[in-house]
């Protein structure tokens, strides 16, 4: 081995424990998390106290300048401004989270920090809980509010459409069939919920994973100017990542409102 | 002859891997048509760019899954 290849192990699918809390494993994965759940906050906290109707720090005008072009971005979904709005906190605050676990993977040194043999810190989205747990709250949340826009028995009729193929049998007989044709497509549409879920949650994780091996593998052929090439495409994929699970997150969204 | 499991867990590594065909496949068509919609048009290409990548990054969700079955094993 010699200075110009560094070999690491590669990543485990799993993450480290570091400690347990009642019982409870606390994941290097966890402490990154929360740690930058709490600086957004508190970045939150601190700009709403600074805000002014006429920008006068730059800070304001950058954050302005995000939330219009989420906006922007929404209503090439919605096509209305007021379901954007509505739909901006939720769609906007998974996308900054997520760009921000992402690109937190460049700043150096972090992921190195090594307590009693484990390491401290560990990117949040290499971690398939994370990711599964977000996807599961979003379409949880898009049937929820299917519910409150249709009600109970509409929305249950969407996947279950026996009402279709009563009225269908009731005109003649080839529409009954049609009909339940669609009936099974309903059916199939109930896996197909979960199956958002899967690729939702593997998709991030995914990405984000294999940017690690690769990268562990890269370093192992070649330590220097090789990896830079990775770490330019680690700031791409991170962001479009980030961008691909909120926007599908939108449209899910989107078609649980009409 | 007797195969290893660890030899066997290679060679599905490797099956695994194949489906980056149909990825690649995909990308290259759909970056195709967007080049050919752009090249038709050059005044959307503003709105056909973004659209291109997001659909890049879906198409290549199959070969990313082919990736996390390629870990898993």
């Amino acid at each position: 081995m010699n200075f110009l290849q560094i070999s690491q192990s590669i990543p485990d699918l799993k993450p480290d424990i570091l400690f347990n809390v009642g019982g409870f494993p606390v994941t290097n994965t966890m402490t990154l998390t929360w740690l930058i759940v709490g600086l957004v906050i508190i970045f939150g906290v601190l700009l709403k106290k600074s805000l002014r109707l006429k920008a006068k720090n730059k800070i304001q005008l950058i954050v302005e300048m995000i939330i219009e072009a989420m906006l922007s971005m929404l209503d090439q979904v919605t096509q209305k401004r007021e379901r954007s709005k509505k739909m901006l906190p939720i769609i906007g605050s998974v996308f900054l989270f997520f760009v921000i676990t992402n690109l937190i993977t460049l700043i150096p040194g972090l992921t190195s920090i090594i307590v009693n043999g484990k390491a401290l810190f560990r990117v949040p989205t290499t971690d398939l809980n994370l990711t599964l747990a977000l996807a599961v709250l979003m379409i949880g949340l898009t049937q929820i509010v299917s519910i409150k826009s249709k009600g109970v028995l509409n929305h249950m009729g969407e996947y279950i459409q026996i009402k279709q193929v009563y009225l269908g049998f009731k005109k003649s007989i080839g529409e009954g069939l049609t009909a339940f044709i669609n009936f099974v497509m309903g059916l199939l549409d109930i896996i197909g919920e979960f199956a958002k879920i899967i690729s939702l949650s593997l998709r991030l994780f995914g990405n984000m994973f294999a940017g690690e091996v690769l990268m562990v593998v890269m370093m192992s052929f070649s330590a220097f100017v090789a990896p830079s090439i990775l770490i330019a495409q680690t700031l791409l994929v991170g962001l479009l990542q980030a961008m691909v699970f909120s926007i599908l997150c939108a449209v899910y969204l989107n078609l649980s409102y009409n | 002859m007797e195969l290893s499991p660890e030899a066997a867990k290679y060679i599905g590594k490797g099956i695994a891997t194949l489906s980056m065909f149909g990825s690649a496949i995909g990308e290259g068509y759909l970056i195709g048509k967007a080049l050919e919609a752009i090249g038709r048009n050059p005044e959307v290409s503003g709105r056909i760019f973004p659209m291109m990548i997001l659909g890049a990054a879906l198409a290549e969700t199959s070969a990313i899954y082919a990736l996390v079955i390629a870990l898993i094993i």
